[in-house]
């Protein structure tokens, strides 16, 4: 920052640093973190010039989170966080319709689970691998089936929207809960499908760390490519045709392609989704692991998150399917812990813009300057 | 054919239970647009309390029934409340917020219920007769005639009282009704509470046909939602009727047809009536506003 745009009577504060007295050590070494202090506002300045600095905050938390998960958690929260990577993944999946095309559904439990057992199924033998070509087949035929559904489903935006969309998601999963989950030949049973994990034995880098390590850097890849995918002509198109239906078709898009494509994707984000949740767990779920609470709680993470951006939607996720895990030895009921998640996060999601307001003055008043001068300093910039 | 009518008639009985949850739903919605998730945690804790005071207390079951739907008017009241207070908020955020409510009044109820699920003893008795190849229970014909009279004194409230008449004032045109002079707050909070009232009735009742069991309720209050959207979200005679056209698709095709058909097979039907009647019913909607705007 640059003292020459601070207003006169706020606190002083020097770009410069002045040479510290060479008798005293604590005085060299306060100049020096005045230092570190001053060539980090400067980097950040330089960052801030780049991309805005709102938008760029939750995505380096998360990303921080992902990397100090990786290093620091113990085996047993390994699981949970590969857990919770998985359910942002999902979450990310319905936040894409939301965004573009302002639809809601409430399938996307049902679609998980799809993915989760034709996945298991086609990559395993019941209770052994088949190798990688088994699970290149058992991932393609996954994703390519849950996004078939899901274009299905979203052959109903063509014709009804709001709450008619929604019922008609709805109808979705309770053919999938009634119909495809009561097959036992496709969920694998009462003994469930075994899916293939890296076998790493023992010591730190060991199979939780491996598959979390997987589960990061596919959540951390759908997370980029659906953030360049929303910044893209076909994101900007697929949106206006959202906001404004008949301007889209005025200027010459085609809303239904355009429709269709955004649950192709976003069906293809759930299908990852859902081959995640099992790999990360060794078999997939049992069948009520899917069922509609689930799709309702899924649609409740980026609606809860302030449908701001991604990165909201994946700490929303990780908040949501952490806790309970993390507080589950001193027996919290689970709707007790999911109900105050969920009150908690959408009450500070709403007010988000004025927590960060609070957090940034009370950074500026600890810095020496005044909230109004330092918001005078960064807009000079 | 007497497979055919026992079936029908065991899918009025679920198309019941689907239209009880329905009213509660329609209910707050047609004040202020609002989903509320919130009456299936109201069910299920006035369903608890009705429970209570009858097994526990043994109380009378018209007792005990009075008391749960005056427990559920004063919660739904309260969420009216907070509906008003909130009346800036999205109401997609509301809806979760609801949605929370419901949770938390799930673990309130399950602190003081058993860890079994009991089940809940019907204001209309035991007993009942054979019809065909289905068992009629008392409980079933008066939780369906409690439907009917309730559609009934829900359908007069809304047109031929003052309060039915500012409360469609406030959903057609809100500013409107301000400028009138029509007290918004006083309206919202008592439809609010109505939907709180009906949703205790839909908890005690069906509890009686499936177990108290919350996650059960949350799920029965979903497909409410699925029967009041077929009817328009505006008319509690058409949400009984989506109620009763959902229960009875999925009884039919899946009782009458159910035994020649591959497992899950026999339920594909039901979905595809449902599938069917909801983009019906979005088209027919999205026809009159259009209609409404040329």
């Amino acid at each position: 920052m640059k003292t020459s745009t601070v207003e006169p009577g706020t606190a002083p504060h020097t770009d410069t640093v002045s040479a510290p007295p060479a008798s005293s050590a604590v005085a060299s070494r306060a100049a020096g973190l005045r230092n570190f202090t001053d060539r980090l506002d400067r980097r950040l300045e330089r960052l801030r010039r780049g991309h805005s600095w709102t938008e760029l905050r939750l995505p380096i938390l998360c990303v921080v989170l992902a990397v100090g998960g990786f290093l620091l958690l113990p085996d047993d929260f390994l699981y949970a966080g590969a857990t919770a990577l998985s359910s942002g993944v999902i979450g990310i999946g319905l936040f894409f319709p939301m965004a573009t095309l302002r639809e809601l559904s409430l399938n996307a439990a049902g679609l998980a689970g799809v993915s989760a057992y034709t996945y298991a199924h086609l990559a395993s033998s019941g209770t052994a691998s088949k190798g990688v070509g088994g699970i290149i087949n058992g991932l393609i035929v996954a994703v390519l089936a849950v996004m078939s559904i899901s274009v299905i489903g979203g052959l109903a935006a063509l014709v009804v929207t709001g709450l008619y969309f929604l019922v008609a998601s709805l109808v979705i999963q309770a053919a999938i809960e009634k119909v495809a989950f009561s097959i036992s030949g496709f969920t694998g049973g009462a003994a469930g499908w075994f899916v293939p994990q890296p076998d790493l034995g023992t010591g730190w880098f060991d199979t939780s760390r491996a598959v979390y390590l997987i589960v990061a850097a596919v959540t951390l890849a759908a997370t980029w490519i659906t953030y360049r995918v929303l910044r893209s002509r076909f994101g900007m198109h697929a949106t206006v045709v959202g906001q404004v239906p008949e301007g889209a078709t005025a200027v010459g898009l085609r809303n239904w392609l355009l429709k269709l494509s955004v649950f192709a994707y976003a069906g293809a984000l759930i299908a990852l989704g859902g081959i995640l949740l099992a790999f990360s767990n060794g078999t997939p779920p049992a069948t009520a692991r899917f069922g509609l609470v689930w799709s309702v709680i899924y649609l409740a993470i980026p609606i809860a998150s302030g449908l701001k951006d991604l990165s909201g939607v994946l700490l929303m996720a990780v908040i949501f399917t952490v806790t309970p895990i993390v507080i589950e030895p001193w027996n919290v009921a689970p709707n007790l812990v999911s109900g105050m998640i969920l009150l908690v996060a959408t009450i500070l999601g709403f007010y988000r813009g004025r927590w960060w307001t609070i957090i940034r003055d009370t950074y500026w008043r600890i810095r020496g300057v005044t909230p109004a001068a330092a918001t005078a300093a960064v807009e000079g910039a | 054919m007497a497979i055919l009518i026992s079936a029908s008639f065991i899918g009025l009985m679920l198309g019941t239970v689907y239209a009880l949850m329905a009213f509660g739903i329609v209910a707050c919605y047609r004040i202020s647009r609002v989903v509320n998730l919130g009456i299936a945690g109201i069910a299920a804790w006035c369903a608890g309390a009705y429970w209570w005071m009858a097994d526990k207390w043994g109380a009378p079951l018209v007792v005990a029934l009075i008391v749960a739907i005056l427990i559920g008017t004063a919660m739904g009241g309260l969420l009216g409340v907070m509906v008003v207070r909130m009346k800036r908020w999205p109401v997609g955020l509301l809806m979760i917020i609801t949605l929370s409510v419901s949770l938390l009044l799930f673990w309130q109820s399950d602190t003081w219920l058993p860890s079994f699920n009991p089940t809940v003893p019907s204001p209309f008795g035991e007993g009942g007769f054979s019809l065909f190849y289905a068992q009629v229970n008392w409980s079933d014909v008066g939780t369906f005639l409690t439907c009917l009279l309730v559609v009934g004194l829900l359908t007069v409230l809304m047109r031929m009282t003052r309060f039915g008449l500012f409360t469609r004032a406030i959903y057609d045109d809100p500013p409107g009704a301000a400028t009138l002079g029509i007290p918004f707050n006083v309206a919202v909070v008592g439809m609010w509470a109505l939907g709180g009232a009906l949703a205790a009735l839909g908890g005690v009742l069906v509890t009686h046909r499936s177990l108290l069991q919350s996650d059960l309720l949350l799920f029965i209050a979903v497909w409410g939602l699925a029967a009041a959207t077929l009817g328009g979200l505006e008319s509690f005679v058409l949400a009984f009727v989506g109620g009763l056209s959902l229960g009875i698709a999925e009884g039919v095709v899946g009782g009458d047809f159910g035994s020649s058909l591959p497992p899950g097979v026999e339920n594909l039907a039901s979905v595809a009536v449902m599938a069917a009647a909801v983009l019906y019913a979005g088209i027919k909607r999205r026809g009159q506003i259009t209609e409404v705007t040329a």
